[in-house]
Formats: C-alpha cells, sequence, structure tokens
C-alpha cells in the first residue's frame, strides 16, 4: 500500500458498531467488567483506551513497527523510553540533541546513574570508539537539530549490532513519510508528535515506535508504570491531522 | 473565602478579554514572541498552556500550596515527583498503597537506584523504625486505599522536619475539600484527578501541589524536562468537574455512611472499613484533620466464593476499576487494582481474597443499597446450590467443584427509569 493511503486508513478508523469512519473520542477512565473471568479489552484509562489505540495502532504502520505508544509530549515520550535503562548504563549520543533532551539526560537521568557520551555521529569512527562494556544504545538524530547534520544510520545499526546496542532514532524532523529507520534496522523511533505529524501547532504529543514485540512489551510497562499517556482528545487530533 | 465558593468559581473571568465564565481551551503548541527577549508568559504549552495554567492555579489555591502542576495521569505526578530522588536514596512509603505506586517504586526506581520501604503508616514508631541515613522522602497514603487506614500527617510531618525529608502526601482519597495536608505540615501533595476531582470518570489525570519557593522551582523544572503534562481539553475538562467537587462529596458520603451501616449488619459481611462507622481504629485522628469520611469504602465477605457472583450480580453498581466518580463502582483489589502488590505483602496488609472495594457514587442510597443486597443474596444462593451439587457430584464421580450458574448477567436498571419517573413510582423518597 502506497505512503499516502496508509495516512488515510491507518487500519482500524472505522468503528465497529456504527460504522463512524472517524474514531470517537472515549472519554471514559474505566470500563464495565462483566464478570471476573472476563476482563473488557480496556480496563483503565492509562493502561489502554481504544482512541490512543487507534493512534497507536497507525504510528506503528507509518513507522513499520510492532508497536506504537503515545505519550503526553516529545519529552514525555523520551523520558519514557529512556527509562527502559537502568543505573549503570550508559548511552552514546549525538553531539547536537534536541536541548530538551540533552537537558534531561544530563539533570535527571545523571542522578539516577545512567551514563551519557556525547558525540559527533555524522562519524561513525568516533561512535564506535565512544561505545564501553556498559553501554547500552546508541541515541541518533538525523537530521540533527538546529544544524541539520546527517549520521548514516545502517552504520549506527552496525556498530549496534556488532556490540549488542538498541539504537534509538528521533524522526521528528522527517516523519516517516520520509524517513523510516526501523526499516533500516533501528529499534525505536522516537516523535515529538507536536511537529510536522500534527502539524497545526495545535497538539502536544509524543510517540515511540519500536520495531519489536518484545521490546514493545518491555516499553508498554514503563509506560503503563509511568503513566506519562497521550489524552484522548489530542490523540483524536493527532490522528485527524495525519489525514487531514 | 470558602472552599466551595473558590470550586465553582474555577476559570470564572480568568479570559480578561471576553469576560468568558468557562475558561477557553488553548490548543495552541506555540506562541508568537512580541520581540527578541520578550514573551507573553506563554512560550511552548509543554513549559506552559493557559488553560492548564488556570487548572494549576486552583489547585494551588485549594490545596494552600505555592505551585500546582498538571500531569497526564495520576502515576505521572507521582513519577514526575518521584524524579527528586537521585541514585542512592531511600523513601519510606505506606504499606497499604496504591498498586501503581509500589509498581512504579519496585519496577522502575529500583533499576535506578531509589529504594522503598513499606511500614504502616499509621504508626509513627514504625515511619521513625523504617528510616535510614539516606532516607529522603516519606510517601504516604491517608486514608489509604483499599484498607482505609489512617496516618497522622501532622505528626509524620514532625518526624520529617526532624530528620530533614520531604513529606508527600497522596491525597487522592480526601480531595482538598476534606483535608489539606500542606496546611498541617506536608511538603507536597500528589492526586490521581482522575477520581474525585474530575469526579466523572472521563477524564485521566494528575495533579502535583508544593509548598515552599525552592521545591516549587524544582518540581516546575521536572515537570517541564520530563514532559509528562497534561493536555488542555483534559485540563478544561478536570476544572469543570472540579467546580462540583463540594456537592458530589457531600452526596457520596451521605451514601457511603449509609451503606457502611447496612454492610456492618450485613450476615455475609464480615468487616466494613470506613472512617466513619465507630470503632474504625484512626477514627479520631482522621477527624482531627479531614472535615469527612470520604466515599471509599471496602468490605471483606464471608466466604472467598461469594466474591465472583456478588461482581456479577451487581446491577446498578458497575463492576470496574478506578473511583471517586459520580457512579458507583465495585473493585476486588487483589486482582484488580493492588494486582501488583505480592500476595505475602498483600495478605499482611488485609487486602486478601475475600476484600471488595466500593466506591460510593450520587445514586439514591435505597438503590445502592437495594442493589447490594440483592447482589450478596444471590450470590449466597448460588454459592449454597454450588456447594451442594459439588458434594452430590464430587461423591459420585469426583467433579470439579463448579459454583458458576447458566445464568443471564443481570442487565442495566436504568432502562426502566422513565416510566417509573411518569408512574409517580420513583418519588419522594
Amino acid at each position: 500500500m502506497k505512503f499516502a493511503t496508509r495516512l488515510i486508513h491507518p487500519g482500524s478508523e472505522t468503528d465497529p458498531v456504527t460504522g463512524a469512519a472517524s474514531v470517537p473520542i472515549y472519554l471514559a477512565s474505566t470500563y464495565h467488567h462483566a464478570s471476573l473471568d472476563e476482563p473488557p479489552a480496556f480496563d483503565y484509562a492509562r493502561s489502554g483506551n481504544p482512541t490512543r489505540a487507534a493512534l497507536e495502532e497507525a504510528a506503528a504502520r507509518l513507522e513499520g513497527g510492532a508497536a506504537a505508544f503515545a505519550f503526553s509530549s516529545g519529552m514525555a515520550a523520551i523520558a519514557s523510553v529512556l527509562m527502559l535503562f537502568s543505573t549503570g548504563d550508559h548511552l552514546v549520543v549525538s553531539e547536537d540533541v534536541y536541548g530538551g533532551t540533552y537537558r534531561l539526560l544530563t539533570t535527571v537521568l545523571a542522578r539516577l546513574g545512567i551514563e551519557t557520551t556525547f558525540v559527533d555521529t555524522t562519524d561513525p569512527e568516533r561512535v564506535a570508539a565512544a561505545v564501553r562494556p556498559n553501554t547500552k544504545a546508541l541515541y541518533i538524530e538525523t537530521p540533527s537539530n538546529p544544524t541539520l547534520k546527517i549520521t548514516d544510520l545502517r552504520a549506527m545499526v552496525a556498530i549496534a549490532q556488532r556490540h549488542g546496542l538498541l539504537t534509538i532514532v528521533d524522526n521528528t524532523f522527517l516523519t516517516p513519510y520520509r524517513q523510516r529507520p526501523l526499516e533500516l534496522g533501528c529499534d525505536i523511533v522516537v516523535h515529538s508528535a507536536t511537529k510536522f505529524l500534527s502539524g497545526h501547532s495545535d497538539v502536544v504529543a509524543g510517540l515511540a515506535i519500536v520495531r519489536d514485540a518484545e521490546l514493545g512489551r518491555r516499553l508498554y510497562a514503563v509506560q503503563n508504570a509511568v503513566g506519562a499517556v497521550l489524552g484522548v482528545q489530542d490523540s483524536w487530533l493527532l490522528c485527524a491531522a495525519s489525514r487531514r | 473565602m470558602r472552599v466551595e465558593s473558590c470550586l465553582a468559581q474555577i476559570g470564572n473571568r480568568k479570559d480578561i478579554v471576553t469576560g468568558a465564565v468557562s475558561y477557553p481551551v488553548y490548543y495552541a503548541a506555540t506562541y508568537g514572541h512580541p520581540a527578541l527577549g520578550q514573551s507573553t508568559g506563554f512560550d511552548y504549552s509543554r513549559l506552559a498552556n493557559p488553560t492548564r495554567k488556570v487548572l494549576e492555579e486552583a489547585i494551588a489555591a485549594l490545596e494552600g500550596g505555592d505551585g500546582g502542576f498538571a500531569c497526564a495521569s495520576g502515576m505521572a505526578a507521582i513519577q514526575t515527583v518521584a524524579a527528586l530522588f537521585s541514585r542512592g536514596d531511600h523513601v519510606v512509603l505506606s504499606h497499604d498503597l496504591y498498586g501503581g505506586t509500589y509498581r512504579l517504586f519496585e519496577q522502575v526506581l529500583a533499576r535506578a537506584g531509589v529504594t522503598a520501604t513499606y511500614v504502616d503508616a499509621s504508626s509513627v514508631d514504625a515511619v521513625r523504625r523504617a528510616l535510614r541515613p539516606n532516607t529522603k522522602a516519606l510517601f504516604i497514603e491517608t486514608p489509604t486505599n483499599p484498607l482505609l487506614q489512617v496516618a497522622d500527617i501532622a505528626a509524620l510531618a514532625k518526624v520529617a522536619r526532624d530528620h530533614g525529608l520531604l513529606l508527600i502526601v497522596d491525597n487522592t482519597l480526601m480531595s482538598p475539600y476534606l483535608q489539606r495536608p500542606l496546611a498541617l505540615g506536608a511538603d507536597i501533595v500528589v492526586h490521581s484527578a482522575t477520581k474525585y476531582l474530575g469526579g466523572h470518570n472521563d477524564v485521566l489525570a494528575g495533579l502535583i501541589v508544593t509548598r515552599g519557593e525552592e521545591l516549587t522551582e524544582r518540581v516546575a523544572f521536572l515537570h517541564n524536562a520530563i514532559g509528562a503534562v497534561l493536555g488542555p481539553q483534559d485540563s478544561w475538562l478536570l476544572m469543570r468537574g472540579m467546580k462540583t467537587l463540594a456537592v458530589r462529596l457531600d452526596r457520596q458520603q451521605e451514601n457511603a455512611s449509609r451503606i457502611a451501616r447496612f454492610l456492618a449488619d450485613h450476615p455475609l459481611v464480615e468487616a466494613v472499613y470506613f472512617p466513619d462507622l465507630p470503632g474504625h481504629p484512626g477514627r479520631e485522628v482522621h477527624f482531627r484533620q479531614a472535615k469527612g469520611p470520604g466515599a471509599l469504602l471496602s468490605f471483606r465477605v464471608v466466604d472467598p466464593a461469594l466474591v465472583e457472583p456478588v461482581l456479577r450480580h451487581v446491577r446498578l453498581i458497575t463492576f470496574a476499576e478506578s473511583l471517586g466518580g459520580v457512579e458507583s463502582l465495585i473493585t476486588y483489589p487483589a486482582m484488580q487494582t493492588h494486582a501488583e502488590i505480592p500476595e505475602a505483602i498483600r495478605r499482611a496488609v488485609g487486602v486478601d481474597d475475600r476484600l471488595l472495594r466500593l466506591s460510593v457514587g450520587i445514586e439514591h442510597a435505597d438503590d445502592l443499597i437495594a442493589d447490594l443486597a440483592q447482589a450478596l443474596e444471590r450470590a449466597a444462593e448460588e454459592v449454597g446450590r454450588g456447594r451442594a451439587k459439588v458434594l452430590a457430584e464430587g461423591e459420585r464421580a469426583g467433579a470439579p467443584p463448579s459454583g458458576r450458574e447458566a445464568e443471564p448477567v443481570g442487565t442495566h436498571p436504568c432502562g426502566a427509569l422513565s416510566a417509573a419517573v411518569r408512574t409517580g413510582e420513583e418519588g419522594t423518597r
């Protein structure tokens, strides 16, 4: 299916009960259980919401991932992805990464014992040289913000595979319309969906999309535990924006 | 001004341009700068959004704090506050605790080197004994969820002051209408605003209120850096709910008190946990620091086999997680809200396989009591029949026990409401 068609028909956009062509805005915070043995598909809005699920399904399809997760801002998406790491872990990050990501890494994450080395990721040799025994991931922005430097994602994936690292790409600038890092072998894509994905300067949102289902289960556990989820009205706006 | 008036007036005439009584929903992600180095006060909506700001100012005023922060969920609020801690820090928490908070500490923060000890916070001595040189904070719920254990906020504030700790109170069950922990010496209040503050089971939200300028600045930094902020539509919806908090809670508490007494007298109920009942262990402390019992109660049935059919037979009351809304909800904490807590800890605290939790709404108390009465009665009949059948069949063929009858699940009773109203059947009671 062509990308433009995938944008307009992301999957679950038709309401099965009414046939409505736009997913309803489900405001319910909780759902009825018919009995102890029959839990509903959605039981509590932090853990899952039909409107947010429609957005997450669409995002997974557009980036070509196994699962996607919607967050209350781009930084909430990035913070939740970074909570996959633990005290003693080390990350190699593009040196001109977005200021908000830099701030999070050097303050909150540093205090929790998660270390970062910032390198010029346009040079794969410098990236390889920065890898340590406790390195767990490469975190890349390409093109970078604001100097638009280009990192070779395939070269990053090769380094990551050699050392058993995750490759995380902030794809905010290009969106899956112009770049699909998961298809190049990267593991996680993050977005400030506030930017090109929503495109109308009217919604603050973040997305994280993962390549494989196991990583999806781990990130879901963080999303549910930390709870920095995207609201339903915002989820709907973002769904609508990618089709407008 | 009294809290009822402050609640009703949230957002009114805050929009100076139009004088709108209901504050607008600002959907802008970003804001124009008048010139280089100038700002309208709003630059980017993660940092500050006009609609969210009205909500944040309202909750700060209601709780009597210096800063208010709205988050994407109650857990996002707790996680944002927990980001104050660093690797090597230790926190003492109430042992009867919302399962989500326990999960955050054990599954996420533990990996980041932040450790936790869970104690009976109704005992100041137990809290004091749990302190270590690296303890940085006390995190308590009072009354607790689901067992309504009461902690003395002022006494714990003194412990916190003596040892240079932060006292963080999850005030979800009371709301600032009933209890204001900052006035009793707490440093931070957190809320799952999804519950009483929102009040309509239609918005997921969390709130933080801080006391003191330095702490307020630190939390503001984390709120922006982590970015787990509440969206503008949800902020508006929450304010709309908060306007009626006082009237809702008045009715909910009245209903809850009547239901607690009904359950306490019921032969199939072994224990009822509700701060307003005579003999509730924390009653005196509770009414010293809160002006009402709240509207959440838990009860223990005499037989675990009753639980499943009671949940299936309630008709007006909805079997669903969560609490605090106008619709009454019943939950089974051991399998739902507190499933994240290991069984040994749950059982030691009292969250066992016979405990049910009821969040009382604003329906008519008589209807709620009638619904519980019929559900308990039908459950008892089924359990009795099931037992007899198992005994008979078991003796013959060693068949597995089966307490379930092929019986349609109770339909929602309000379908017949309009006819009842027309005939005057529903009425003046």
